[in-house]
């Protein structure tokens, strides 16, 4: 059997997911008919997909036991995220509950769904351009990646021979370069990166040139290395920050989540007529 | 410079993925070769400062996450604002203002007994003084009194029977050819069992404080139903009867009413205009009343039959006329009363003398009551022994007053209130008269009776049959011829020793009764087969026009003479045959008297359903539908009665003109044309007034102590 093309699964799994969300809509609105407790239907819908949807975070760390692939795992958890979605608003329709507690917990909920779909966004259009910019940087190893960066453009300034262009570059290097290198990006550049900052300095340093010689303008030509180096680890270092910042964050409220799911359903339980 | 030229050394390997910590060296020092430790403890010498790896630093905001959850279940466990924090939400306005002064877990606890601890709340399954109380329970403590606990759970709040009954009627109609389908239902049945329906089934709290508990979907409404539909304005049954055919307290035809007899009363050559608002008055709450007061409403017209028919009134007891052998062993009996077997057993005196199975046994022994037709020996007897109770009854009674009479009515199950209102103006002295007349005297006179039946004083024909000389006349030995003995005088009419009665006349049996003295139970006039009564005719007509108990010596008989509309003696009267068994003769003949006919041929309901004298308002009662005048009469166009309610044989012209020549339908057999669903859909649509079912039915029922379903609500 020919395995199925990206397309081809997606739209089946849209169809599965839609029919889905489909039957429990009608199963909900003839339970509702019937007089039945609608809620407890829902509510225990939910718990059963925030619990098989938080399983995938564990299925994650435990590689060994046969339970399929992660792939496969991403997959199931996507959609029946959607599902989720679906059928909390069957049951929260005005999508924040009353009281204290259930408040919380919608708004819980909705950060969690939200930063779920925020996850499939950026799942899908981060990497691409992380392996679009140049080099792979381990996370961890980014500070030390900048304080090498920081070095060498320390004795590129060291090594320039008393000359003509010591006080330009010196200058530019101590105004400009100096505090590019030496600190970490801005949280404006962490949160959006852009090219703003590299442009400039690079044309800054292009501006320099009709005051240096041949050996300032290889010096200038090395720092303009240097800043593009630093500013495509800077921008891995924001991406994968984001990327992180966002596993933990839906990780942690996952947490939360399913804890204030069970306390809930448990008051639930023992406070229903 | 290009990229690719710019040399920097590779990154050092001295940790991995899954550490938490790495070493703190950077560029320019020497970075030690296996890392810090697990617990971050760098082994150089000179240590560095470690940091932590983004592993690590995830781990910690877990650990943070995880004690951060831990303190606020802590918190929400043991608080003593937990029931704040766990609320689902507020109460509505009606049961939080109830609730407002209490303190928070006796607050919880008042609908959910589990929480009346606390502390223990999240885990005993119910806290103690609680075990078996349901929340349907917690509700019935304060609504008891508008739903029965009895009833509480069954659907509608009606038996099984009475559900089955209902039941069957709807499939009945659904069973119709013309009955539409819909596809609701092929929806499945309930979730709920018809005879243990909780209360939070239907009303779901803690959805705010304007939130409505009431709010039912029509889709919840109908789910119990076998014959459901869609919109009201589409699909909703037609009416059939509704709101006519629900019976009344008081029987009125509309049709003939406005058709017949206000047409024929012509004042001034004009007919009376039919006028609603006549009888149908708004009141204070601008609600249409039922109908209006007897005075306002029907005396014009119907007083004065109604004071001739109720005059009549009825009889408590009468003296049978018996044969004088029979009387002979009764004596003393009045003299007045022997004869040929005559009389009937009043209904009255039957349940009175039903106190002794004696009687009891004796008047089963007379056919039909009627002593007329005795023909066996054992009809005599049981006549001479009904005539000995009869007397009994008239001395108890005369000796120990009304409570010989209620002691006697006690063995019939009969209310001592009834009794007594029936009694109330009856006056012991009356019957210690009758004693006295009727028995005592006879006694005396008994003997002088048999000679004052043959030789009754009669002045005329005496002075005219005397041997006094008339001075006109002169004496008759005088040769006068003109005036001497007229062979005419000889007339045997005229003689009184030819005639066995002193006065012919007196064997008229056309005049020796008043006219109004016909007793219609017994279906003849008793005083005519009386012979010789020489009491006076006691004219209760002219002598009681206000009613009351009056005594008939020349029929041995206490009679009760109506006066007015809203008898009580006649009401009480009625009052007592409800309370008789259905099939009882005495009932069935009371039920004949005219009387008693004239008050129960339009208090139709008072002989069987006791109280129902008066219309009762339609509003506010616990019926399947609701209707509210009050609300409808504010549109101009509803305020018209006949914009809805047209009586049979009206067109669609004004109240005040009838049409009598309209065509007859189908429906002519009802007084009212059927009120059709267009009338009230055009205003209530989605969209417009509103077409929820619980806009016009509810669901809590009660109907009242009769148990009655009305097919028709």
């Amino acid at each position: 059997m020919p395995t199925p093309t990206f397309r081809q699964r997606r739209r089946i799994a849209v169809t599965v997911t839609s029919a889905a969300l489909v039957v429990m809509f009608g199963i909900v609105w003839i339970q509702t008919g019937r007089l039945a407790d609608v809620a407890m239907l829902t509510g225990g819908t939910l718990l059963c997909c925030v619990l098989l949807l938080a399983a995938f975070g564990m299925r994650r760390r435990i590689p060994i036991l046969p339970l399929g692939s992660v792939s496969t795992w991403t997959q199931v958890h996507i959609y029946m995220g959607f599902f989720t979605a679906g059928v909390y608003w069957m049951h929260v329709p005005n999508l924040i509950g009353n009281g204290i507690f259930e408040c919380a917990l919608s708004i819980l909920f909705l950060l969690v769904t939200g930063s779920g779909f925020y996850g499939l966004y950026a799942s899908r259009t981060l990497p691409k351009r992380l392996t679009a910019v140049e080099g792979q940087h381990r996370f961890d190893r980014v500070e030390w990646h900048r304080g090498q960066i920081a070095d060498h453009a320390k004795k590129l300034l060291e090594e320039l021979s008393v000359h003509v262009g010591i006080p330009v570059l010196g200058s530019f290097y101590s105004q400009h370069l100096n505090p590019f290198f030496n600190s970490r990006p801005s949280l404006a550049y962490v949160l959006m990166p852009t090219g703003v900052r590299r442009r400039k300095l690079l044309s800054g340093l292009k501006d320099l040139e009709r005051y240096l010689e041949n050996e300032g303008r290889g010096t200038a030509g090395r720092f303009a290395a240097l800043v593009r180096r630093r500013d495509d680890l800077d921008y891995q270092f924001a991406l994968q920050l984001r990327l992180r910042l966002w596993v933990a964050f839906h990780s942690i409220l996952t947490l939360a989540l399913v804890t204030g799911g069970l306390v809930h359903s448990f008051l639930a339980f023992r406070f229903t007529g | 410079m290009r990229r690719d030229e710019l040399q920097l050394p590779p990154p050092p390997k001295n940790d991995r993925p899954s550490d938490r910590w790495m070493c703190g060296r950077s560029s320019g020092h020497e970075p030690c070769v296996r890392g810090p430790s697990d617990r971050g403890v760098c082994p150089m010498e000179r240590a560095c400062r470690v940091k932590r790896s983004w592993y690590g630093r995830r781990r910690r905001a877990l650990l943070i996450a995880t004690i951060t959850l831990i303190a606020i279940l802590l918190f929400m466990i043991k608080s003593r604002h937990q029931m704040a924090i766990i609320k689902p939400g507020d109460l509505s306005n009606p049961h939080a203002q109830i609730l407002a002064a209490t303190l928070t877990p006796e607050r919880c606890a008042a609908c959910h007994p589990q929480s009346s601890d606390p502390g223990n709340s999240w885990f005993n399954p119910a806290s103690e003084g609680h075990q078996n109380m349901t929340q349907t329970d917690a509700c019935l403590a304060c609504h008891h009194k508008t739903i029965r606990k009895n009833v509480a759970k069954l659907a509608h709040n009606l038996d099984s029977q009475q559900l089955a009954r209902l039941t069957l009627s709807r499939q009945r109609l659904a069973s119709l050819p013309d009955h539409p389908d819909s596809w609701r239902d092929l929806l499945p049945g309930p979730s709920v069992e018809m005879d243990n329906i909780e209360c939070a089934t239907c009303h779901r709290e803690h959805r705010g404080s304007t939130a409505d508990l009431l709010a039912i979907s029509d889709t919840q409404c109908q789910t119990c139903h076998t014959d459901r539909f869609g919109s009201f304005a589409t699909s909703h049954p037609e009416w059939q009867q509704w709101p006519y055919g629900r019976g009344g307290e008081i029987s009125f035809n509309h049709a003939t009413h406005a058709n017949k007899y206000y047409p024929a009363d012509v004042h001034d050559g004009k007919s009376t205009p039919f006028d609603c608002a006549q009888c149908h008055q708004r009141n204070g709450s601008n609600e249409i009343s039922r109908t209006e007061s007897y005075r306002e409403a029907c005396a014009s017209c119907h007083d004065k039959a109604l004071r001739l028919e109720i005059a009549e009134g009825f009889e408590l007891l009468a003296l049978p006329i018996l044969t004088p052998e029979s009387a002979a062993k009764i004596q003393p009996w009045p003299e007045v009363a022997t004869g040929f077997y005559d009389g009937t057993v009043s209904p009255l005196s039957e349940l009175l003398l039903q106190a002794d199975p004696k009687m009891s046994a004796a008047v089963q022994e007379i056919p039909n009551r009627d002593f007329a037709r005795i023909k066996t020996t054992a009809e005599i007897s049981a006549a001479e022994t009904l005539a000995k109770g009869y007397r009994l009854l008239i001395d108890e009674t005369a000796n120990e007053g009304q409570p010989a009479l209620i002691r006697r009515s006690q063995g019939l199950g009969l209310t001592p209130e009834s009794v007594q209102e029936l009694l109330r103006p009856l006056s012991p002295q009356m019957l210690k008269e009758a004693q006295q007349n009727w028995f005592v005297e006879s006694t005396s006179s008994s003997e002088a009776a048999a000679t004052n039946t043959t030789q009754r004083p009669d002045t005329k024909t005496e002075n005219f049959n005397s041997n006094k000389p008339d001075e006109l006349l002169g004496d008759p030995a005088d040769s006068d011829d003109l005036l001497g003995p007229d062979s005419l005088l000889d007339d045997a009419l005229l003689i009184p020793e030819n005639n066995s009665n002193t006065d012919p006349l007196a064997l008229d049996p056309l005049i020796t009764a008043p006219p109004l003295a016909k007793d219609s139970s017994t279906g003849s006039d008793s005083a005519s087969t009386d012979p010789g009564k020489s009491k006076p005719a006691f004219d209760a007509d002219s002598m009681l026009p206000a009613g009351g108990w009056f005594r008939d010596d020349q029929r041995l008989a206490i009679r009760y003479r109506g006066s007015d509309h809203d008898d009580p003696v006649l009401k009480a009267m009625i009052d007592i045959i409800r309370q008789l068994p259905e099939g009882m003769p005495a009932r069935k003949r009371l039920l004949k008297n005219q009387a008693v006919a004239a008050c129960i041929d339009c208090h139709t309901g008072a002989a069987q359903t006791g109280g129902k004298w008066r219309s009762q308002p339609r509003v506010n009662t616990r019926k399947f539908t609701k209707f509210s005048h009050a609300s409808h009469l504010n549109v101009a166009e509803l305020s018209n009665c006949i914009h809805c309610h047209r009586v049979s044989g009206q067109s669609t012209l004004p109240a005040s003109i009838i049409d009598l020549a309209a065509t007859p339908t189908s429906h002519e057999h009802m007084e009212f044309l059927p009120l059709s669903r267009e009338v009230c859909s055009s205003c209530h649509r989605s969209g417009g007034s509103g077409d929820n079912c619980t806009t016009c039915h509810r669901y809590h029922i009660d109907l009242g102590s009769t148990g009655t379903i009305s097919i028709n609500h």
